[in-house]
């Protein structure tokens, strides 16, 4: 068991999680953006954000795990990958509520900075990662020696 | 317990405004004047910059980008020593011909002139290395720019950049880990500590009047430079004040300082200009490793006057790169599968200033806002240059082209362009739109009803109180800022020198 989220709470943990399937999602053996760790990267990023920020991510969170019953009878969490994603571009695409739009951004853009900001997906995009003879990764080599 | 403190002059925030003044002012202390330079963020050195995107986002303000109230935007700035400059590009930019004296001519600033401005850029440019780089410098994202606009038969134009002995590593946005980027962080503020200038970084103004400003010192993160001063509440006395603490956060310190102040110019906070951009992507049969190289060298204004914007190289890490791209799911990974063969770049809207426009601020402890709304002129530029970059990377060879304006994931071909990025893709929270480029908000100006500060950045009323930064732009410079700000500051520092 990791740490305890800092943003996340247990429900908002279970609805991040099955957006961040949908953002980028498992491929083979490779892991996707519901990893244990692009999760936590990501938690750790919302709990620094401004409170305002903070406040509407956790309302949108909510919205988004019970608005799906209207349409599907179902909570967010608990549909299946397919329709997960149709409800987000449906929610992504809607041309009334800039504010759904938004909360959509806002955590998709969350779930690419756990999955994209973590070293997890370096290999496979062909990035080779931080410059480890830069003076930061030098000095702490020196303070190991 | 408040600590009191009393100086000469206080300068606030220690970007390319506020950094420059420090060092104008420092050959004073040496007769005796204290000067001290107060930084809301903390004083991270080049030994700090680990070059991950996920720690470095840390730099910024708010940890990334400040969204406008409405979505539709997201400001970034900096909020370390150096501010901006620490995170910048180090694109290099005079201040386009005309620009100068249509300010001194529209706004009735007679004090200013473009001959003074245009005087200062070529040492400006001398002391921070700024120069025209060699060819070494062009990496293939930069190369493949600059053929497709050549093949198109547009022109393609390079930048000068203000690096010495720079690796190349591609890191610049992330703070300069080998501190060859000549910001403030690197040249004027140690100058200006050497001379005797008191920097005070974690240091957060709240509010100002015309004797001094009051300030909250916190804890400096570990490993950086800690004050000498308790932390806790401070009052900080000077004869001087200059507020530069960058156009988010410049007129909110003066919008919470009204009831010391008295009344402000109805001009305060707005008129913010932002030079609204967007990435977009080609997708090349070879290897292009962008990442690799330094990231900006060239542009077109091909569409400048006509469409009103500029088309930049750029190339960003990962995250970034992937925060740009549109859908979900399994497009996404797939393109960043490719993220080694990828073009990017920027466009780059020359958006004019406008009235609703503004910085604003919001709950008890007055935290700044931005209500800005996209023009229509804005938004059919943004649609324009997407299209346009698109033709530059198809040009080139790429074999699709991703825009975050577009009603699907990518397009293959030039005839795809204008059918898939339609205006009507840009809708707000769908499409974030960034800026690098904050500007405005206390513009200069004669008249104290539609201008927050005069020709030499005095606040109308109290000319104690100096703002030297970009919100002191009456319009935006159309190109990228920061030399401008800093021959602007210059000025400010002439002006207290004489005057103290
Ligand atoms: C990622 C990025 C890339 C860029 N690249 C380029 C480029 O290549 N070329 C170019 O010309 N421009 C570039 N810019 C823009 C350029 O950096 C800015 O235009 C310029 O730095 C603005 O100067 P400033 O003094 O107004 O504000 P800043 O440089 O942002 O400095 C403001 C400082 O004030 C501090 N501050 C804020 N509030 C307070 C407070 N209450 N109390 C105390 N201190 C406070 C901030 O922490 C900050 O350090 C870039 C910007 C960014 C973010």
């Amino acid at each position: 068991m990791g740490e305890p989220y800092r943003f996340l709470d247990a429900g908002g943990a279970a609805t991040f999680r099955a957006l961040a399937a949908c953002v980028v999602p498992p491929q083979g053996e490779a892991p996707g953006a519901a990893h244990d760790a692009c999760v936590a990267l990501a938690d750790r990023s919302l709990s620094e954000r401004p409170e305002r920020d903070q406040r509407l991510l956790r309302i949108f969170l909510r919205a988004l795990e019970w608005l799906p019953l209207l349409r599907y009878g179902r909570r967010f969490s608990r549909l299946d990958l397919a329709r997960r994603t149709a409800f987000l571009t449906l929610l992504e695409r809607n041309r009334s509520v800039g504010k759904l739009r938004a909360g959509v951004f806002g955590l998709k853009t969350y779930a690419l900075l756990g999955y994209y900001g973590s070293d997890l997906s370096f290999a496979e995009i062909g990035y080779p990662g931080p410059r480890l003879d830069a003076p930061y990764y030098q000095l702490r080599r020196k303070g190991e020696a | 317990m408040i600590t009191t403190l009393e100086y000469d002059v206080v300068i606030v925030g220690s970007g390319a405004g506020g950094g420059t003044i420090a060092a104008r002012l420092s050959p004073l202390c040496e007769s005796g004047a204290r000067i001290a330079l107060l930084e809301a963020g903390p004083h991270y050195t080049r030994e700090h910059f680990n070059t991950r995107e996920r720690d470095m986002i840390g730099l910024f303000i708010d940890r990334g980008a400040m969204p406008s109230n409405n979505y539709e935007i997201a400001v970034s700035a900096a909020s370390c020593v150096g501010g901006s400059t620490a995170v910048y590009t180090g694109v290099t930019f005079r201040a386009p011909d005309g620009l100068i004296d249509g300010w001194a001519r529209d706004f009735g600033l007679d004090e200013l002139s473009g001959a003074d401005i245009e005087a200062r850029f070529p040492r400006l440019e001398g002391e921070i290395d700024a120069h025209f780089p060699g060819d070494e410098y062009e990496n293939a994202n930069n190369r493949l720019f600059r053929e497709g606009c050549e093949s198109l038969g547009w022109p393609v134009k390079q930048f000068r950049v203000n690096v010495a002995r720079c690796e190349r590593c591609g890191f610049c946005n992330l703070g300069c880990p080998y501190g060859a980027k000549r910001g403030t962080l690197e040249v004027q503020v140690p100058r200006a500590v050497e001379r005797g200038v008191e920097l005070i970084p974690n240091c957060r103004v709240h509010t100002i009047d015309d004797d001094g400003v009051n300030a909250v010192l916190g804890d400096a993160p570990e490993g950086t430079m800690a004050s000498r001063h308790p932390t806790g509440p401070l009052r900080i006395e000077a004869k001087r004040i200059v507020i530069a603490a960058g156009t988010l956060n410049s007129s909110a310190i003066l919008m919470r300082s009204r009831s010391r102040l008295g009344d402000l110019s109805p001009a305060l906070g707005r008129y913010l200009t932002l030079h609204p951009a967007l990435t977009s992507f080609g997708r090349m049969p070879e290897p292009v490793r962008g990442f690799d190289g330094f990231p900006k060298l060239h542009y077109t204004d091909r569409f400048s006057e006509s469409h009103h914007y500029y088309i930049e190289t750029a190339f960003y890490f990962p995250f970034v790169t992937a925060k740009s791209l549109p859908g979900f799911g399994s497009d996404i990974r797939r393109f960043m599968g490719s993220y080694d063969h990828l073009t990017c770049a920027l466009t780059l809207v020359h958006d004019e200033p406008e009235h609703h426009n503004r910085m604003t601020i919001a709950g008890p402890e007055g935290r700044p806002e931005i209500d800005y709304r996209l023009s229509q002129r804005s938004r059919d530029a943004i649609v324009h240059a997407q299209q346009s970059t698109g033709r530059i990377f198809f040009e080139a060879g790429a074999e699709e082209y991703v825009s975050p304006v577009s009603n699907r994931f990518s397009m293959t071909s030039p005839a795809d362009l204008e059918p898939v990025i339609t205006v009507g893709d840009l809708q707000s929270g769908r499409v974030v739109v960034s800026s690098a480029h904050p500007m405005g908000g206390c513009r200069m100006g004669s008249d104290p009803d539609t201008s927050v500060t005069n020709a030499w950045g005095e606040l109308h009323g109290h000319p104690a109180v100096v703002v030297g930064d970009a919100s002191v732009f009456p319009t935006s410079t159309k190109v990228n800022p920061y030399l401008t700000v800093m021959a602007l500051a210059e000025r400010c520092a002439e002006r207290i020198a004489a005057g103290l």
